[in-house]
Parts: structure tokens; C-alpha cells; sequence
């Protein structure tokens, strides 16, 4: 019966992917770090290098958009360190009391740049301010990235002008796709976010006096059992092989 | 292939699976209540089981945080029965499922036993079966297409939540993230072919089981 071998096919697919559901990791110190995802690929970098150095102690990542990482923490998610994106959501935390911080700097920066498709014929910034040429940029009123873009944007005196020629993407990740897909000529996105396509080119680095410092921060969660080893992972973030793993992947050196 | 690539494909089958069979059970037991008893705020309490299939998962998902968190009265009584807070564990990844595929189990179940002749109900009642009985042995048999179609229905959603789970459970490798998580990660590190390959078993599962849905209704039409 075809209905009966439908199922076979079903019951098999089970059984052959779910096989033994993995445990986590049962080691005495596991702690749960709700980092932005753009930094994935940085931490597990730096995952290894902390493991060297602190064998006894497990990190596990959770990843989402620090703002709703940080709601999450608001509602007393079990999570004992938070790495923000934004500054804003950190110092809220911080004056919420929800978290706490060793070292109140930012552990690493970021800058704006213009990316074009690979393919593209435009190799200046100028061109694609001008003549009609349409660029992405993300939501300026929900992500910083898109307000960082904005900022730039008007002190170079374009806004205005740009203005109609503006399409936003809902966060960097879709700006990118936008450039990718050539649905526009151009993109603004973090530096970061740019070297993790290979079908885009940067043609410029925005510089750094047009927009404001943007930062990564770390904090302790007050509630956290593991508040030392929470600590002793956000100080790690400040030494200098864990910024040089953040640098390779984009990011740059706190200011 | 490794484990890491393998867990989020495991646990989303296990979390999809736990809460099909629940939802199913508890659209059965309630598309029958609401068939035929009448209750007391019927309209506002059937509004209420379907609003998760419009309401934006997002929303969902903080509400259930608010309900289950550390700080609420429900969070801490659970933390207080079984010793650890339900966020973050692949138990809320499977709560959030039960929310958004409810409404899809009980728009079938009731679809379903309000289709069958009231005749035949009657008749069984009056032969002295109990309501129970009638339910086992007329109602679900009879209804019986709808039901799975519901269950399947439910598991497809199930298998495809995202952003309540998000929220409730966290995107933890390894611990939490299930297939929906691990491609938004993928994507947001810009690893297209790990994203594209959770997206080719997304669709492949959906479709096999939707395809199913139009076997069984094939075969009993």
C-alpha cells in the first residue's frame, strides 16, 4: 500500500537521524554566553583559545540579536555572561542592575562600509552617490548598523539627496543579500559582515569620524551561579589573542 | 557528517514528534468538547486556541517568556517541581511548538467531528454507549482523515518554528537550536551552503509530509 510505504519512509527517516539525542556537555563549569550572532564564527575562535587556558570550563553560545538577547536576560533567561552588539543594550542592562561589567570599554569595534557585487562596474564611492544609483542601507530606527549608515550619510551631506534612492534592508544580513542579488548598485554594512561574502567587494571604509564609536561590550549576569568564570570569559575577551581573532574576522580593535 | 551538523536535525524531529502526539491528543479532547457542549464563552475561548497561528511568532515567544521566565509566579513553581527553569532547555523549544501547532490540530479535529451525521451520534447514544465510548469507537474513526490530517498538519508546523522558539528556548548549539536557528545562524555568518542544506531538509520533510496528507485524502475520498 502506498499510503503504508510513506510511512516506513517516514518511521525510517526517524529512526536513521535521531539515532542517540546527544547530552550536553556534563563537565562541572558550563556556562551560557548570549552573544550576537555575527560574532559566531570569532567565538568559536575564541572558544579554543580559552579552553587552553581554562580547561575546566565549558562554554556554551546562545545567539540571537542583542536586543532580544537582552529581553531575553530581562526575563531572568539562564544565561550567565551577555556580549552586546549595541551599546545602548548593555548599558541598559547595566543600569537595570540585570548585569554587571569588570571592564566597562568595549572589548572589540567595527566600521561602516560601502560594498558593491563583485561584478560591479562601480569602484568609488562618489559614483554611487550619485546619478540616480540606488544603495541599502539597514532600518536606522531598529538596528544600529542602519543608524550608524544614516549618520554617515549626513555628515557627508548625501541624506538628503539619497533620500528616495534608499532601500531598507530589515537588518545587515539583508542589506547584503540585497548587494548580493544586485537588487541594488550599492550596501552599507558592517566591515565585519562584509568579509564573510564572497560576492561582494568593499570599495570603501567609511571613516570613522562620521558616525559614532561603535562598540562590542561585555557583562556578568547578576543572577549567574557561575559569576567567576562568567567573569574570567568577558576578561578574556579584553586580551589582546582574542581581539587579534576578532580582527582576522573583520572586526577591529576597541577605540 | 558530525554531530554538530546532525544535532539540530534530531532535536527538531524529537521536539516536532513530542509535540505532534501532544497536540494531537489535546485537539482531539478539545475540538469534541467545542463540537457539541455548550460553553460558557465558546467564541472567546475558540478565538483564543486559533490566535497563535496569527499572531507573529515573535510575540509568542516573549509572551511565553513572561508566562515561563524566572520572574514570573508560573517559572518559579516550575522551577520549583523540577529543579531548573524551563527556558532554554529543548522543553520550552517543544512548549513553543504546542502553541503554534494547536490551532492547526484543533481547526481539523473540530472540522472533523462536525462533519459526522448527528444521527449516527444519537443513535450510539441512545443505544447506551458512554460519551467516551462514542468518542473511541464513532467520533475519531469517522473523523478519522481530518485527524491525521491535523496531526500531520501540526507536525509540519512544529518542525518549522522559528521565531517563538527564538525567544523561549534559545539558540544554543548542541543544547537548543533546532533546524529554523541553525539556518538564521548560518545566514547571519554568511555560511550559505550550511544554511542551504538545512533549507533542502526543511522543504524535502514538508514535503514528503504534506504529500502524505493529499495520499490519505486521495485514498478515502
Amino acid at each position: 500500500m502506498r499510503t503504508q510505504r510513506y510511512f516506513m519512509l517516514l518511521i525510517l527517516m526517524l529512526l536513521m537521524v535521531s539515532g542517540c539525542a546527544a547530552q550536553a556537555d556534563d563537565r562541572r563549569n558550563v556556562i551560557t554566553i548570549s552573544a550576537a550572532a555575527s560574532m559566531k564564527d570569532s567565538l568559536e575562535e575564541i572558544q579554543e583559545e580559552f579552553y587552553n587556558v581554562h580547561p575546566d570550563i565549558s562554554l556554551v553560545f546562545n545567539y540571537g540579536s542583542s536586543g532580544a538577547l537582552k529581553r531575553q536576560i530581562e526575563q531572568g533567561a539562564p544565561v550567565d555572561a551577555f556580549l552586546s552588539a549595541s551599546k545602548k543594550h548593555f548599558v541598559d542592562l547595566l543600569e537595570e542592575e540585570y548585569i554587571f561589567t569588570t571592564n566597562k570599554n568595549a572589548f572589540a569595534s567595527n566600521a561602516i562600509v560601502m560594498v558593491t557585487h563583485k561584478n560591479s562596474e562601480f569602484n568609488r564611492l562618489n559614483e554611487l552617490l550619485q546619478n540616480g544609483k540606488r544603495i541599502a542601507l539597514a532600518i536606522p530606527e531598529t538596528t544600529p548598523a542602519g543608524k550608524y549608515a544614516q549618520e554617515a550619510l549626513e555628515n557627508m551631506g548625501a541624506w538628503e539627496s539619497m533620500q528616495s534612492r534608499i532601500v531598507f534592508g530589515k537588518d545587515v544580513r539583508h542589506v547584503l543579500t540585497l548587494v548580493e542579488q544586485q537588487s541594488v548598485d550599492g550596501g552599507l554594512v558592517y566591515q565585519s559582515d562584509a568579509v564573510s561574502s564572497q560576492k561582494v567587494k568593499v570599495i570603501k571604509k567609511l571613516d570613522a569620524s562620521l558616525y559614532s564609536p561603535i562598540g562590542y561590550y561585555a557583562g556578568v549576569v547578576k543572577k549567574s551561579e557561575n559569576r567567576a568564570q562568567a567573569e574570567l570569559f568577558t576578561e578574556f575577551l579584553h586580551q589582546k589573542i582574542s581581539q587579534d581573532i576578532l580582527v582576522a574576522n573583520g572586526f577591529l580593535y576597541p577605540k | 557528517m558530525d554531530q554538530q551538523f546532525w544535532f539540530p536535525i534530531q532535536l527538531s524531529l524529537w521536539v516536532a514528534s513530542i509535540a505532534a502526539i501532544i497536540v494531537f491528543v489535546l485537539g482531539i479532547l478539545l475540538g469534541r468538547l467545542f463540537v457539541s457542549e455548550r460553553i460558557k464563552g465558546k467564541l472567546i475561548w475558540e478565538t483564543l486556541f486559533i490566535l497563535p497561528l496569527v499572531l507573529p511568532p515573535s510575540v509568542i515567544g516573549f509572551l511565553l517568556i513572561m508566562i515561563f521566565g524566572a520572574n514570573s509566579a508560573a517559572g518559579r513553581l516550575v522551577e520549583n517541581v523540577f529543579g531548573f527553569s524551563v527556558m532554554f532547555t529543548p522543553m520550552a523549544a517543544i512548549l513553543a511548538a504546542i502553541v503554534v501547532a494547536f490551532p492547526l490540530m484543533f481547526q481539523s479535529a473540530k472540522m472533523g467531528f462536525f462533519s459526522i451525521d448527528k444521527d449516527i451520534v444519537g443513535a450510539a447514544r441512545i443505544d447506551g454507549a458512554s460519551e467516551w465510548g462514542i468518542l473511541r469507537n464513532i467520533m475519531i474513526p469517522l473523523a478519522g482523515k481530518a485527524l491525521i490530517t491535523g496531526g500531520i498538519l501540526s507536525f509540519t508546523r512544529a518542525l518549522g518554528e522559528f521565531g517563538a522558539t527564538l525567544m523561549f528556548a534559545g539558540n544554543i548549539p548542541g543544547k537548543t537550536q533546532t533546524i529554523p536557528t541553525a539556518i538564521y545562524v548560518a545566514l547571519e555568518t554568511g555560511d550559505t551552503k550550511l544554511a542551504f542544506i538545512y533549507v533542502l531538509f526543511s522543504i524535502s520533510a514538508a514535503f514528503i509530509l504534506l504529500g502524505l496528507t493529499n495520499v490519505l485524502n486521495k485514498r478515502y475520498n
